[in-house]
C-alpha cells in the first residue's frame, strides 16, 4: 500500500512539474515589439480568417507589431469588454456592433480622425456611407454629423436580402430569371427573351432576381401573390413544398419603403436636453409624401427630388389638405402609406399564414434549413451556414420594396474600435488600417461571411467577394443593399432599453395573434417616449 | 491562587504562535471583508447614485430625489411582471419537496429493489452543471417539434406545445425542469431524515392500531419537520434568486423571443436587475436598488418563515 501511495505521489509531482515548465514554454519572440491586443468574437469561419490574417501581418509586418488576437466568447463579450475597458488594461483594439458603439464611445474609444487624416490606406469615400454613419456621431446626441468624431472603422457589413428556395420556385412553377432594368426602360432581357422589369410578374410566374417585388395595401399586389403560391400548406422537402412563403423578423424594409420610422429627433432649446430629444413614432398614421422634383417648398423647407417631407411637416400636411391635393395632382409629391399602415401590413404577413408566428419556431435559420419557408429574409452573415447546411438550389434576391416607395432595409455591421487608454495608438491604429484595409476585407471576402467594407475591393470583378464561385451567385444583390441599407433601430442611441419595453409584446402577443397594434402602441407608448427621452438629458 | 494569576497573565501575553494562528484564521476574514461586505456596502451606495457605463468616475449620488432609483424600480411595470413570473416560478417548489418527500418514502421501503441505485439516479441533476442541464432540457426535451416531452405527449395523440416560444408555456416548461433538476438533493436530505426516525414510535403506533396513513400525518411529518423547514427555507431564498437556468434556457435562436422569454415571460427578478446592471447604459444604479429590495424581501420573508416554524417544526 505504501509502495502504491509512494509511486502516486511520485506520479503527481512529475505532472506537476510537467505542467509548470509547460506553462513556462516559450511563446513567440515579442522581444523589441510592439503588442497590440485585439479582443474579438464571432463566426468560427470569421475567426479563423481572422487568425490567419494576423498570422501573415505578424511574420511579415515591418513595423515591428505583433497582434494578440484574443477571441472572446461570444454570449459574455460586451459585459467583458467594459469591465475591461473600465480597468487599467484594457484590450488597444476590440470589435464593437453598431448596437453597442453608442455606448462606450464617449467613455472608452478613441477618436480616429487625426489617424485617418494621416493613413494611406483608410479613404473613408470608398467605405460604404451607409456604414460610417452610425460610426460617425456626436456622442451627446448620438447624431450623425460630418464633423463629428469617428469612432471606429468597420470590419464588415452584411446587408440584409431574401434567401429564396429555388427548388420550392421551381416547384410552383416559378421561372427565376436574373436581368437588370440597365436602361431603365421597364423591360429586362435574359436569354435572348424579353420581360417586364418587375420582381414577379403572376401572370407569367417569372421572379427576377435582381429587381425587388412590390407590395402594395392592395391584398392583391404581386408580393401578395407571390407568397400566396408559395404557402402550400405543408412542409414536404422531397417536393420542396413550403409551408410558409415569407418570413421577415424586421419590419424596417417595410416601414423605411414608404419613408417613416420608429423614432424621431426633436429639436429643442430646452435646456434640460442637449439639443433635443427622441420620440416614438411607429405608431403614426398620417400618410408619407415622397418629393419628385428638386426645388419643392413646404412648411419653410425646400426639398430635392427623391426626399420623404419631414415628419413633422406631416401634420403641416395634413392641416393643409387642399396644398398637398395640389402639390399632389400637380406631380410634385406622392402620397405613400403612413408607417403605420406599413408595420401593420409587415404585422399581417404573421396572420395571414404568409409567415410562421415567433411561436411556431425556435430555431430561425431553421425555417430555410429545412425548407419550411421559401423566402427568408437574413443577412449576408448566413450564407456560411447555407452554404454548409442547405440540400437544396437557394440564391439571393432584394428585399420587397412598397410600390410607389423605395428599396430600403437594414445591415448588420462591426467595427474594429481603439480604447482611449491603449499606449501604443499609433501601432494599433496600423493593425486597423490592415484588417479594414483591403487585404484584410478580401480575407473576409473569402469567408462567404460578409461583404467587403470597401467599396472599390467590393465591386471588384476579380475579388475574392464577386470572383467566388459558391452560392450565393446573385451577389450583386448585396453591393446594391450595402449601398442603401442603414443600421437597424438598436443603432439610433446608446442602448436598446427602450425597444426591450415594447418588442417583447410585439414579438409574443401581436405577431402571435393575441394582442392588437392599438393595444401595442396604447399600452407602452408612453413608457417609450418617457425612455427615449432620457437619451439626450444633460 | 499566585499560579492562576500566573497562568492568567502567561495567557494574555500574545505569543508568536498567537500571531500566526491569528493571521491564518483572519485570511477568510478579510476576504470576506474585501469580497463580500466591501461590495455589499458599494452596491447599497451605488444604489442612491446615478451610473454610466462601468465607470466609477462617472458615478455621482442622484440628484434631488435620493431613492429616484428605487422609485423607478418600484413605478416599472416590467419589475413587476418580474416578481409575478418569479412568483409563479416558486410554484416549482413545493411540487418539488412533495414529489421529493414521496420519492423518498418509497425509497425508504425495503421492499424496494435496488434503492441504491435509485438514490444515485436521482441525485444525478444536481451534481451537473445547471448550464449543461438547462441546454439538455432545451435541445431535447423541450424543443416544440422533435422535443422528447412532446414526442411523449404524441403517444397520447396530444399536440405538445411550443414550450420555450410560446409565453402561455414558457413557465410551465421551467417548473417542469426545475421539479426535475431539484429533487436529487432534496430526496437525499430528506432520505437522511428519514432514517433518522424512531423505529419504537412507529412499533408503538402500530400497536395502537395506526395505519399507515396516520404514521405517516403523525409521525414521519412531525418527525422531519427541521429538514422540511430547511429545504423550504433554502428552497425560497433559491427560488426568489432563479438566474442562470432563465438566463441559459433562452438560447432560441430567433430574432424574436428576447432572451427573457417570449414575452418576457422568463423575466425574473435576478433577470431583470442583470439587464438594467449590464444591457442599459445607465442601469447599474437600478440594478442596485433592485438587489437590495430583493435582499429585503428576502430577509422579511426568511425572518416570517422562522418565526411561523414554531408552530409547525418539532425539533425533538
Amino acid at each position: 500500500m505504501k509502495k502504491i501511495r509512494k509511486i502516486l505521489a511520485t506520479a503527481l509531482c512529475a505532472l506537476l512539474a510537467l505542467v509548470a515548465v509547460a506553462g513556462c514554454a516559450s511563446g513567440p519572440d515579442l522581444s523589441g515589439k510592439t503588442v497590440v491586443t485585439l479582443w474579438a468574437w464571432g463566426d468560427d469561419a470569421e475567426i479563423n480568417a481572422f487568425t490567419e490574417l494576423f498570422r501573415d501581418y505578424n511574420e511579415t509586418n515591418t513595423d515591428n507589431i505583433f497582434v494578440d488576437f484574443v477571441k472572446k466568447p461570444s454570449a459574455s463579450y460586451y459585459t467583458t469588454l467594459e469591465t475591461a475597458l473600465g480597468g487599467r488594461e484594457p484590450p488597444d483594439l476590440f470589435y464593437v456592433g453598431d448596437s453597442n458603439v453608442k455606448r462606450y464611445a464617449a467613455n472608452y474609444m478613441e477618436d480616429l480622425r487625426s489617424y485617418i487624416a494621416e493613413s494611406d490606406v483608410i479613404d473613408l469615400d470608398d467605405i460604404w456611407g451607409t456604414l460610417m454613419e452610425r460610426y460617425i456621431f456626436d456622442t451627446e446626441t448620438y447624431r450623425y454629423s460630418e464633423d463629428a468624431p469617428v469612432w471606429g472603422l468597420p470590419k464588415d457589413i452584411g446587408p440584409t436580402v431574401i434567401y429564396y428556395n429555388a427548388d420550392a420556385f421551381a416547384a410552383k412553377g416559378i421561372t427565376v430569371i436574373s436581368a437588370d432594368d440597365e436602361d431603365g426602360d421597364g423591360q429586362v432581357t435574359y436569354n435572348g427573351n424579353t420581360y417586364p422589369a418587375r420582381g414577379y410578374d403572376p401572370e407569367t410566374k417569372v421572379f427576377n432576381n435582381r429587381i425587388a417585388v412590390e407590395w402594395d395595401l392592395s391584398g392583391n399586389s404581386d408580393f401578395d401573390q407571390l407568397n400566396d403560391l408559395l404557402a402550400s400548406g405543408t412542409t414536404n422537402t422531397a417536393t420542396h413544398s413550403t409551408e410558409w412563403a415569407f418570413y421577415c423578423s424586421w419590419w424596417f424594409c417595410f416601414g423605411w419603403s414608404v419613408g417613416g420610422d420608429c423614432v424621431q429627433f426633436v429639436e429643442t432649446d430646452d435646456p434640460a436636453y442637449n439639443g433635443g430629444y427622441y420620440e416614438f413614432t411607429l405608431d403614426n398614421d398620417l400618410p408619407n409624401y415622397m418629393v419628385l422634383e428638386d426645388g419643392v417648398a413646404i412648411d419653410n423647407r425646400t426639398y430635392a427630388e427623391g426626399e420623404f417631407v419631414d415628419y413633422y411637416s406631416l401634420d403641416y400636411m395634413a392641416e393643409h389638405s387642399s396644398d398637398t391635393a395640389r402639390l399632389v395632382s400637380e406631380g410634385k409629391v406622392k402620397e405613400l402609406p403612413s408607417i403605420r399602415d406599413a408595420f401593420e401590413y409587415w404585422v399581417g404577413l404573421f396572420g395571414d399564414g404568409t409567415s410562421p408566428k415567433p411561436e411556431d419556431f425556435s430555431v430561425e435559420v431553421s425555417l430555410f434549413i429545412n425548407q419550411q419557408v421559401s423566402m427568408f429574409v437574413e443577412g449576408r452573415y448566413n450564407v456560411v451556414d447555407f452554404r454548409e447546411n442547405c440540400d437544396f438550389a437557394w440564391d439571393v434576391a432584394p428585399l420587397p420594396k412598397y410600390t410607389d416607395g423605395v428599396e430600403a432595409g437594414h445591415s448588420g455591421s462591426m467595427c474594429l474600435g481603439m480604447s482611449k487608454k491603449s499606449s501604443v495608438k499609433d501601432a494599433a491604429f496600423k493593425v486597423i488600417e490592415y484588417a479594414c484595409g483591403p487585404v484584410g476585407q478580401n480575407a473576409l471576402a473569402e469567408t462567404g461571411f460578409n461583404v467587403p467594407n470597401q467599396i472599390s475591393v467590393a465591386t471588384d470583378p476579380n475579388g475574392a467577394f464577386l470572383s467566388s464561385t459558391q452560392r450565393p451567385y446573385n451577389n450583386e444583390v448585396f453591393l446594391r443593399a450595402a449601398e442603401i441599407e442603414r443600421g437597424g433601430d438598436w443603432t439610433y442611441v446608446s442602448d436598446d432599453a427602450w425597444i426591450e419595453i415594447w418588442a417583447p409584446t410585439l414579438n409574443g402577443p401581436v405577431l402571435n395573434g393575441g394582442t392588437s397594434v392599438d393595444a401595442l402602441f396604447n399600452t407602452y407608448k408612453g413608457d417609450v417616449n418617457e425612455k427615449l427621452r432620457e437619451y439626450t438629458l444633460r | 491562587m499566585t499560579n492562576l494569576r500566573e497562568l492568567r497573565k502567561k495567557r494574555k501575553r500574545f505569543t508568536r504562535e498567537d500571531a500566526w494562528g491569528l493571521s491564518l484564521a483572519s485570511l477568510p476574514i478579510i476576504g470576506f471583508l474585501v469580497f463580500g461586505v466591501v461590495p455589499l456596502i458599494f452596491s447599497l451606495y451605488m444604489s442612491f447614485c446615478s451610473t454610466d457605463g462601468f465607470l466609477i468616475e462617472n458615478m455621482h449620488p442622484l440628484d434631488g430625489n435620493i431613492f429616484g432609483n428605487y422609485a423607478a424600480v418600484v413605478n416599472d411595470p416590467l419589475f413587476w411582471k418580474a416578481v409575478l413570473n418569479t412568483l409563479y416560478s416558486l410554484v416549482s417548489l413545493p411540487l418539488t419537496m412533495v414529489l421529493s418527500l414521496v420519492l423518498s418514502v418509497l425509497l425508504a421501503n425495503k421492499l424496494v429493489r435496488m434503492r441504491k441505485l435509485f438514490r444515485t439516479l436521482f441525485f444525478l441533476p444536481y451534481v451537473c452543471s445547471i448550464v449543461a442541464l438547462t441546454t439538455m432540457w432545451r435541445t431535447v426535451m423541450l424543443n416544440a417539434d422533435y422535443g422528447v416531452l412532446n414526442a411523449f405527449l404524441g403517444l397520447f395523440g396530444i399536440q405538445g406545445p411550443a414550450w420555450l416560444t410560446d409565453s402561455a408555456w414558457f413557465m410551465p416548461a421551467m417548473i417542469v425542469m426545475g421539479v426535475w433538476s431539484g429533487m436529487g438533493f432534496q430526496i437525499v436530505l430528506f432520505s437522511a431524515a428519514l432514517t433518522n426516525v424512531n423505529e419504537s414510535v412507529y412499533e408503538a403506533a402500530a400497536l395502537d392500531g395506526a395505519n399507515a396513513f396516520q404514521k405517516f400525518f403523525r409521525i414521519t411529518l412531525p418527525a422531519i419537520s427541521p429538514t422540511t423547514f430547511y429545504v423550504l427555507v433554502t428552497g425560497l431564498i433559491s427560488g426568489l434568486q432563479e438566474f442562470t437556468r432563465f438566463q441559459a434556457i433562452n438560447g432560441v435562436s430567433s430574432n424574436l423571443i428576447s432572451p427573457t422569454g417570449p414575452d418576457n415571460a422568463g423575466l425574473t427578478i435576478v433577470f431583470y436587475l442583470y439587464n438594467y446592471g449590464f444591457n442599459n447604459t445607465t442601469g447599474m444604479g437600478i440594478a442596485a436598488a433592485t438587489s437590495w429590495l430583493l435582499c429585503i424581501v428576502i430577509a422579511v420573508i426568511t425572518v416570517l418563515n422562522f418565526k411561523l416554524s414554531n408552530r409547525w417544526v418539532h425539533y425533538d
